[in-house]
């Protein structure tokens, strides 16, 4: 029994492994390193998307605005960049409405109590709003090539760099800051934070504008990639993003963590990758995903060690 | 006639003989006090009865038939009906709901008739005397003593033989359990039902029940009619011969304690407790004791910053304070064991280093922000070593370890924290034997160490392990100062449950 806890604990890595093999053989090249890097470049979106909602996670609430903020602040960077901006002012003015929208959200929560849940479900339907009123739904292309963001540094996607480098930063920012530990014992048991002197309110706030941060960053990245801001950006993150997030409590300790993300957020990309280039139907995608986010949950519930309210493999 | 027969009952825990041949016995139309000291076997007996835990040994008849299969549902059904302290109520729920919760009368298709429920409520709640509900708002918008009141009205719906109530009174005014009494009379008188009554007050006892069963250290000591004992007799019994002299019990010599006064709190008074007024010096060890609901553990919380209070002061080595939060609290070396050790006093799924540091993480990060793993690691290993810690590992989960060991956690947690100031509410509740005497042990070090303590407990047998001195409340107010070389148990008992300076 003892190793069957393993396999459903570490289920998630085997899965990856065997899509690799599968789609690898399938798929001639699929299995080179050239592009099992470059699905980690593709998987930064909703990588680094997944890092803020899991941080948000670690403090115990939810944040699904990004779904809205993200055609919003797409639409808003292309235009600033086609109207001329300076890019690191256009990226800097994101980010900043990243910050006061993951706030607003923290107020509501926080000072409105308004369940989480709640509270950034209306805010994503607000922003989505927002954007069809000043955008009209037009796709806005943006030009230039940002090399030093998307280029290669010898076979490695520089993008994915960034992203391993914002994994190590922000897996320290959780695990090893008095802030981190703070937001996950609030986490926890926020009455016994409250018990132990943390200020509850400052804390999560934190979480929510480092979320926001974190969501206005993937939105970025999403449209240099993409070279163009599109409606559908926040419709089609919500499921991988808010899958990641989930996974990552299948990986390892059982909480949100970002690590786990990381790794989540690569399982769905070679998912996508993998249906992309067999010629799949664009809706077998997300099914295949959400299908998947279930499985590995009830999986690795089942497979946990004694406790609390956990069904004992013995 | 005899309705319930619970036969030569034992039930073994882990290092205890929670009941050891324990006989009890319930007639027809009687009420039948059960009484003892805190860990005297008493809840024990009555998961037996309710089928929530199973005797090792021993027979139960219930109106002359014996019982074999018994499941909680079984006892609802054959109409045992129990009323525990927290009631077991919806708040959510109307008052109505809550009464027919389980078997509302149904329309011929099945359906609820809201009008039927109301109307079958009322008729309910006026056969025991009670107009004054509303039965269509939500319970949660009743008081302490309605809400007993629903409870009661919820067992009767069903019928029952026998009616059990666990510390009916412990949250209520003495009109409410005037109303209450009247009420159980009632019952007794015109429905026939036979209740038992757990309680820790002496005159309450003397006032409603017919017999008293004592209970001690899991024997049955004896069962008589209540008029055949006097309240001196009966604490005798809950005490027991062999524990009266207090000068027996081990005392250390060396905790004396020092003039200086550390905390001192004067005429506090809150919803809770009225004109509380004591001093802790450095190195004593300040015992609290009562009953529940007597008010000690809201006077804790007060101190900590948890609960408001409306007169007094609170004075933190000579300093007036005014403790809004617990991290206002902590700032001036203040620690608080909560009596909920799992749900506010740890992090469970968290590890021992994790649970030990998070009071100081200020102190023990590196520069400004980041953590220590190593000073954190170094420091939990040598809490661990001191407080003696099983398993010493600093990376355990906490819920893998024993009540007493997740106790230490707790104040591991606080040592590191710096404390001078410990507030210790009930830190010995589920620990083992060997668990307790290490904890006391632990609290005199703090204490010798320049600590103060205020230890606040329903046991009276550790006031005089640990304690220097001691204070006795009821409901609410402080009733007696004592040390313990000069009280004896059976006088302590007395106080706490509720006996006079005048009969004394």
């Amino acid at each position: 029994m003892r190793r069957l806890k393993y396999i459903f604990q570490y289920s998630i890595f085997f899965l990856i492994g065997f899509l690799l093999v599968l789609f690898a053989t399938l798929v001639p090249g699929f299995g080179n390193i050239r592009n099992l890097l470059s699905m980690l470049a593709q998987a930064a979106v909703t990588g680094v998307a997944a890092y803020g909602l899991a941080i948000i996670m670690i403090g115990g609430e939810i944040d699904l605005s990004f779904a809205g903020s993200f055609p919003l602040l797409a639409y808003i960077f292309a235009r600033q960049l086609s109207a001329g901006s300076e890019f690191f002012m256009a990226v800097t003015t994101i980010l900043a409405l990243g910050i006061i929208i993951g706030l607003i959200n923290a107020v509501t929560v926080l000072y409105m109590r308004v369940p989480s849940f709640l509270a950034t479900t209306v805010m994503m339907f607000l922003l989505t709003g927002l954007y069809f009123a000043i955008s009209g739904g037009r796709t806005v292309y943006i030009k230039g090539y940002y090399g030093f963001l998307f280029g290669f540094w010898g076979p490695i996607p520089k993008i994915t760099l960034f992203l391993l480098v914002l994994t190590v930063v922000l897996h320290m920012l959780t695990e090893h800051t008095q802030w981190g530990i703070m937001l996950k014992s609030i986490g926890e048991n926020p009455e016994y934070a409250f018990r132990m002197g943390i200020n509850v309110s400052s804390i999560k706030m934190t979480a929510f504008a480092l979320g926001g941060v974190l969501f206005s960053a993937a939105a970025l990245i999403a449209t240099i990639r993409l070279s163009s801001a599109t409606g559908t950006l926040g419709s089609q993150a919500l499921l991988p993003v808010m899958a990641s997030a989930y996974m990552s409590t299948v990986v390892g300790s059982g909480k949100p963590n970002i690590w786990g993300a990381l790794v989540a957020s690569y399982l769905l990309q070679v998912i996508a990758c993998g249906f992309g280039t067999l010629g799949l139907p664009f809706w077998a995608t997300p099914m295949a995903q959400g299908v998947l986010l279930l499985l590995l949950v009830a999986l690795a519930n089942v497979g946990k060690k004694r406790g609390i309210g956990q069904v004992s493999l013995g | 006639m005899r309705v319930l027969l619970m036969e030569g009952v034992t039930k073994e825990f882990p290092g205890v003989k929670a009941l050891d041949n324990v006989d009890f016995e319930l007639v027809e139309r009687e009420i039948h006090a059960l009484v003892g000291a805190n860990g005297a076997g008493k809840s024990t007996l009555l998961k037996i009865l309710a089928g929530v835990i199973r005797a090792d040994s021993g027979n139960i008849f219930f109106k002359g038939k014996q019982i074999t299969q018994w499941s909680p549902r079984q006892v609802m059904e054959a109409g045992i009906q129990f009323i525990y302290q927290d009631l077991g109520l919806f708040n959510g729920l109307s008052v109505a709901q809550n009464i027919f919760m389980g078997r509302f009368p149904k329309t011929i298709i099945g359906t609820v008739s809201r009008r039927d429920v109301w109307s079958s409520a009322r008729q309910i709640l006026k056969q025991i005397g009670v107009e004054d509900i509303d039965v269509t708002l939500s319970l949660g918008e009743l008081s302490a003593a309605q809400q007993q009141l629903v409870a009661i009205a919820r067992a009767l719906v069903r019928n029952p033989a026998i009616l059990v109530l666990d510390e009916p009174t412990a949250r209520l005014g003495s009109d409410e359990v005037n109303t209450l009494f009247a009420i159980l009379k009632k019952l007794r008188d015109e429905n026939g039902v036979s209740i038992i009554f757990v309680s820790h007050r002496l005159e309450e006892v003397y006032q409603i029940a017919d017999r008293v069963t004592v209970l001690r250290d899991g024997q049955r000591i004896i069962t008589d009619e209540l008029q055949n004992i006097n309240p001196e007799q009966l604490v005798k019994y809950m005490v027991g011969a062999r524990l009266k002299n207090s000068g027996r019990l081990r005392r250390e010599k060396s905790l004396e304690p020092s003039e200086e006064v550390i905390l001192e709190v004067s005429s506090l008074t809150s919803d809770w407790f009225t004109d509380i007024n004591f001093a802790l010096h450095k190195r004593e060890i300040l015992g609290i004791v009562g009953a529940v609901g007597a008010g000690k553990s809201e006077l804790a919380e007060t101190i900590f910053g948890l609960r408001p209070y409306s007169k007094g002061q609170i004075r933190i080595k000579g300093c007036l304070v005014q403790p809004k939060s617990p991290r206002a609290s902590m700032r001036f070396g203040v620690a608080f064991c909560p009596e909920d050790r799992r749900s506010k006093g740890l992090l469970l799924k968290s590890s021992i280093r994790e649970n030990i540091v998070l009071a100081s993480l200020d102190r023990l990060a590196l520069g400004r922000w980041l953590c220590n793993p190593s000073r954190e690691r170094e420091v939990t290993q040598r809490l661990i070593k001191r407080l003696g810690i099983v398993p010493s590992i600093p990376d355990h989960i906490t819920y893998k370890l024993s009540g007493g060991n997740q106790q230490k956690v707790v104040l591991a947690k606080w040592l590191c924290a710096h404390g001078e100031i410990f507030i210790l509410d009930e830190p010995t509740v589920g620990v083992d034997v060997r668990g307790k005497q290490e904890i006391y042990q632990l609290i005199r070090e703090l204490a010798m160490q320049g600590a103060g303590v205020l230890f606040i407990t329903s046991d009276i047998h550790e006031l005089f392990e640990v304690c220097t001195s001691f204070i006795v409340m009821h409901r609410g107010r402080i009733v007696a100062r004592m040390r313990p070389d000069e009280a004896s148990l059976d006088r302590v008992l007395y106080y706490v449950m509720g006996g006079s300076n005048a009969q004394a």
